[in-house]
């Protein structure tokens, strides 16, 4: 394998220009606090927008590539996610949140078209083309889980001119399941195509079983100063790995209680002595090593990858041991908070961190473990409140944790068209600074649902002060539904997209450089219950209303259409059509009597 | 006819609704929560939000929230926001529900409903007094609900009644207003339409008496349409765009808000398969309007009798219905208290209604909050309701049909119950048990031994016990046996035994069976 794309690789790199067109990939680590491990994969690959307009793709993924050609696709972004970014303890997210999606799959792209109805086109067969390409339900984005963000979305890479004539339009499939049939054609997108090179960790049964995940695809055009623009495809995996539970063996994997002296106790409760033991949560200080955690070593380097790049890094103190597979060198950045390692090319990578004594001489501490995680711009939770299934409030708590920092952001809601919101009711309450006004909603882009055609889009602008609460509330009513307009689970609910907050970038200008461009968070999604008819009943029902309204109809034209006569006049009225008739038979049968007795 | 006699009445009316307003000040927005008092078309909650869109520039058509007509836009900006200041809104859901009883006041004390210009009832002297009526109205439990929810149904109500009102005092042109703002606001009051015309033409001034009914009809008709226009034009310069025609009157024709209430279309629809679906809002709407033609022809004589029926059908079968509708239907049929004695179910019917209008709520709960029951629940509450009303309705077409009959055949099912000299000692007035009454100069009884007018007169009609016995026999006899008879006496014959008192009598009968005379075939 080597040596056959060593002889390819070299008249490739002769005919184009390096910068125009290479591969990078890196793996970093990152311990979190509570026995957990952020892996944030990255791949990333440019190729020269001439060379992509003239079918030469190079390093892009040519399924891909054809499909965005053929739409016209300007920029792409693909999201995959599953679980729950525990901010609380896990700190701020990877890329400031801007490579997360919310949970299941989300979609937005700017596409060139003349028209919102060839934009409107041109979406449904992007839909369509990436539902096959990866092996997800994105073809159920349709009008009404379409949306087109007004504020909360800009575009990433540099379009020039032709912004003019792009739409943005934004899908979320909340309820899609994200398994091991998306990260499969993920991979195959790859160059190395995880047969070798930091992809080759990535497992379905490892990174679908973290207690988070986001993989994302990001295409943009980036246009570097003084040089040819350049199409940039951006593939990610986060995800953040229970160390006790992936270290679990394959072939054993169903947790057992420990023994008795392996137990892990929580020494800080009084009652902690030799035979009572409070299990503690998470064992602190857990051994890793790579190979275990992700079930298999790092097979070498992608012949592809830029060489001077580190392919794997892990964020840790200086003080923390670290030891690798032999051939590995270690390069330490000068802040001294984490290592890059230069992988040999050929042959497994792995590396180990051990278990740090807590006693002894060289005790260490937990701040020797890991890097005490950041504190995000803001926290957000979401969460319906009420009961009964005819109507609910949704409460969104916004919380700026920064004693002194004003944070501005868009927050977006793309609701489903059966959960009717009534914006009057609408409100926003702060809590914490004394004397800080309520109206901190400063913009609202509201777009209402309508019946069966398009959902809810709701853009508010808000700014919230420094160390304080926002409480966001509205009021919604559940819809019902044809009965065929259910999913077959209808009592379990339909899900509702996450959340998605904007934080913009500070216009002041003495931020800090991570307050000087746009991040993201989600909220979680939400599960809506509506009240469900008797899928069993159309029959009946159709036969029961029927009658009564045929009851009704027959007690008031019964009367309508008769004569009322005493009851001994009965017979003697009893004409009508029917004495007609008689006699009618009677003159008849008399004309044939006499026409009978003339012939003979 | 003045506002003194109802003033007290309205007053108290108003003061128990500010009460109800004051002292439970969280019942007006539970009731505006509750499917039976807000519909997806007249919901006071839904009117906020399109008040709030619209004050905030946004098309509330352009949305599936708003269904109301756009006419209520501007009325309700011009009063203060509602969650800051309900009071405004209290008084004007107030003065609206009395000028909707004051509509009922001088309907009932015009006596059009016993008297119309072609038929005169019996009974007009049982009728009901407008102050009566109105109170039935203000007072009635749905009326009141009604009226704390806030839905805009009170406005269609109010304009209905008002319609009628201008009809009986000769004001057609008005009467047609009327009407047209009353189908602007609900679409549905335009089916009132016919028997509206007739009621206006029966009660034209005796001025423009000239003017035959088919011209008359033209007029009013155009009137209509001229004034639905302008409202069409108003609402088109308002919010700019011809939206709010599908978003107001075309919810109602497809049906695309499944919210439950207490008429029968919303669950039928949820479970209609989707093939079938416009075949059957055809056919309700059908069935909707088809009572029209045949009420109008058959009770031509009783224009507001038709209207009243139609009332109590719509509040059953319209698409939206809520308890609105019923209050409305309910406060008109008290203006037949003359023919309630000849309904036959009224106890049955009104029980059903009542039994289902405390189950309702009950199911409705048993399935959205509490879970333990499903949509059957309340679905087959409404079907009580909705059956319980349909049984109201055909038994008040019979007791019109029964009462316009019993002028026709005066003679018919009539029982004396007394009789007496009127006051002025010139005639006598007879009352049978059917409350209707006659009156004449000489009371001639006829009416059989037992007769109910001795009987009345103090010497009870009875029959008197003879001390004799009587015995009859027929015999068919042949020529030849009847022989001696006939000697005796070709016809009959008589005579009395002196010792024993015994009597004998026979007579002879030659029939044409037996002595030939009957011809051949």
């Amino acid at each position: 394998m080597r040596s056959f794309l060593s002889y390819l690789i070299p008249p490739l790199f002769i005919f184009s220009d390096v910068l125009a067109s290479d591969y990078h990939e890196q793996l970093n680590l990152k311990p979190l606090p509570q026995s957990s491990l952020l892996a944030s994969f990255n791949f990333r690959s440019n190729t020269s927008l001439s060379q992509f307009e003239a079918h030469n793709f190079r390093y892009f993924p040519r399924s891909l590539g054809q499909i965005l050609q053929h739409v016209g696709t300007r920029e792409l972004h693909l999201r995959f996610s599953l679980g729950r970014w525990d901010a609380e303890s896990w700190g701020a997210r990877p890329w400031d949140g801007t490579k997360e999606g919310g949970t299941g799959v989300e979609l937005w792209a700017w596409l060139e078209a003349d028209t919102e109805e060839e934009a409107d086109l041109k979406w449904l067969t992007l839909t369509n083309a990436l539902s096959g390409l990866f092996c997800a339900s994105l073809n159920f984005i349709d009008e009404t889980r379409t949306t087109r963000p007004v504020m909360s979305f800009q575009p990433e890479g540099d379009h020039g001119s032709t912004l003019d004539n792009m739409h943005l339009l934004h899908g979320v499939l909340p309820h899609e399941i994200v398994c091991t049939e998306n990260l499969t054609p993920f991979l195959k997108l790859l160059p190395c195509k995880g047969k070798a090179g930091i992809s080759s960790l990535l497992n379905g049964h490892k990174l679908f079983d973290a207690s988070w995940q986001s993989m994302a695809i990001d295409v943009r055009p980036i246009c570097p100063l003084g040089q040819e623009c350049v199409l940039q495809i951006e593939q990610t995996i986060d995800m953040v790995l229970d160390i006790e539970r992936s270290k679990r063996p394959r072939g054993n994997p169903i947790p057992r209680p420990p023994p008795g002296h392996d137990l892990k106790c929580n020494a800080s409760k009084p009652y902690h002595s030799g035979d009572t033991c409070f299990p503690s949560d998470f064992a602190e200080g857990e051994d890793w090593s790579l190979d275990r955690i992700f079930g298999k070593s790092l097979k070498g380097t992608c012949p592809l990858t830029d060489p001077d790049a580190p392919p794997v890094c892990i964020h840790v103190p200086e003080r923390r041991d670290i030891f690798t597979t032999p051939g590995a060198s270690e390069m330490k950045s000068p802040d001294g908070l984490s290592r890059c390692y230069q992988v040999p090319s050929e042959g497994d990578f792995s590396m180990m961190l051990p278990r740090m004594s807590r006693e002894g001489d060289n005790a260490k501490t937990v701040a020797d473990e890991t890097v005490q995680p950041e504190t995000p711009l803001l926290y957000a939770e979401r969460s319906f409140t009420g009961h009964g299934q005819d109507r609910g409030g949704v409460q969104s708590i916004l919380t700026n944790p920064s004693p002194d920092t004003i944070v501005e952001f868009v927050y977006m809601e793309s609701l489903p068209w059966f959960m009717r919101i009534y914006l009057h009711t609408l409100q926003a309450r702060v809590e914490g600074t004394s004397g800080a006004k309520d109206d901190i909603v400063e913009e609202i882009y509201y777009r209402p649902a309508l019946d069966r055609v398009r959902g809810t889009q709701l853009e508010l602008r808000v700014r919230i002060p420094p160390a304080s609460t926002v409480f966001l509330t509205y009021d919604f009513e559940k819809s019902i539904l044809r009965y065929t307009e259910y999913p077959p689970d209808a009592n379990r609910g339909f899900d509702v997209a996450a959340a998605i907050i904007t934080i913009l970038p500070s216009t002041s200008p003495g931020a800090p450089p991570s307050r000087q461009k746009t991040s993201n968070l989600r909220t979680t999604s939400l599960l809506l219950s509506l009240p469900t008819p008797d899928f069993s009943m159309p029959y009946n029902v159709i036969i029961f209303t029927s009658t009564a309204i045929a009851l009704a109809f027959g007690g008031v034209y019964n009367l309508l259409v008769r004569r009322f006569v005493g009851a001994d006049e009965g017979a003697e009225v009893a004409g009508g059509l029917k004495g007609k008739l008689t006699l009618l038979v009677a003159k008849l049968s008399a004309k044939f009597k006499g026409a009978k007795g003339k012939v003979e | 006819m003045g506002f003194q006699d109802t003033a007290g009445l309205y007053s108290a009316a108003a003061a128990l609704r500010l009460a109800l307003f004051t002292f439970f000040p969280a019942l007006p927005d539970l009731l505006t929560s509750r499917v039976e008092v807000s519909t997806p078309v007249t919901s006071f909650k839904r009117l906020q939000e399109g008040l709030f869109l619209y004050n905030h520039n946004v098309s509330p058509y352009d949305g599936g929230v708003y269904h109301q007509a756009p006419l209520l836009l501007p009325l309700f900006s011009l009063l203060p926001d509602a969650s800051t200041y309900p009071f405004f809104t209290y008084l004007l859901y107030i003065l609206v529900d009395i000028a909707s009883a004051h509509a009922l006041y001088k309907i009932a004390e015009s006596g059009e409903a016993a008297t119309s210009k072609l038929f005169t009832s019996a009974r007009k002297d049982r009728q009901w007094s407008g102050y009566v009526v109105a109170a039935i109205f203000l007072f009635n439990p749905f009326t009141i609900a009604t009226c704390l929810g806030r839905p805009t149904s009170v406005f269609t109500t109010c304009a209905i009644l008002h319609a009628i009102v201008k009809a009986i005092s000769g004001n057609p042109l008005t009467s047609m207003l009327a009407l047209s703002f009353a189908a602007y606001l609900s679409m549905y009051p335009i089916i009132l339409l016919p028997p509206l015309i007739l009621l206006a033409y029966d009660r034209q001034h005796p001025s423009n008496k000239t003017i035959s009914l088919l011209p008359f009809a033209g007029i009013t008709v155009l009137t209509v349409a001229t004034s639905l226009s302008t409202l069409f034009a108003i609402s088109y310069l308002l919010t700019g765009s011809w939206e709010f025609f599908s978003s107001t009157y075309g919810i109602q024709l497809t049906l695309t808000d499944l919210t439950p209430n207490v008429g029968l279309w919303w669950y039928f629809f949820i479970e209609m398969f989707d093939s079938f679906r416009s075949f059957f809002l055809g056919v309700f709407w059908l069935h909707l309007s088809s009572y029209m033609g045949g009420l109008s022809i058959r009770i031509r004589s009783q224009p507001l009798a038709t209207i009243t029926i139609l009332l109590s059908i719509f509040s059953i079968f319209k698409p939206y219905p809520s308890i609105a509708d019923i209050s409305l239907s309910l406060a008109v049929v008290p203006l037949f208290r003359h023919v309630f004695p000849l309904m036959r179910y009224t106890f049955f019917a009104a029980s059903t209604i009542l039994y289902s209008a405390f189950l309702g709520p009950a199911f409705y709960y048993l399935w959205i909050y509490a879970g333990s029951g499903n949509a059957n629940f309340f679905y087959a509450i409404t079907l009580v309701w909705s059956l319980g009303q349909s049984l109201l309705v055909s038994d008040l077409t019979f007791a019109v049909l029964r009462d316009e009959w019993e002028v026709e055949r005066p003679e018919m099912g009539k029982l004396l119950s007394f009789f007496t000299p009127t006051v002025d000692g010139d005639e006598i007035m007879a009352r049978f048990v059917d409350d209707t009454e006659a009156r004449g100069s000489v009371l001639i009884a006829a009416d059989g031994s037992s007769s109910m007018t001795l009987s009345l007169l103090g010497e009870p009609g009875t029959l008197y016990a003879l001390p004799a016995r009587f015995m009859g026999v027929t015999a068919v006899l042949s020529e030849d046996e009847m022989k001696p008879l006939r000697s005796i006496n070709p016809l009959f014959s008589q005579g009395a035994h002196p010792g024993t008192g015994y009597f004998m009598w026979f007579s002879v009968l030659s029939t044409a069976e037996t002595n030939g005379s009957l011809g051949p075939g």
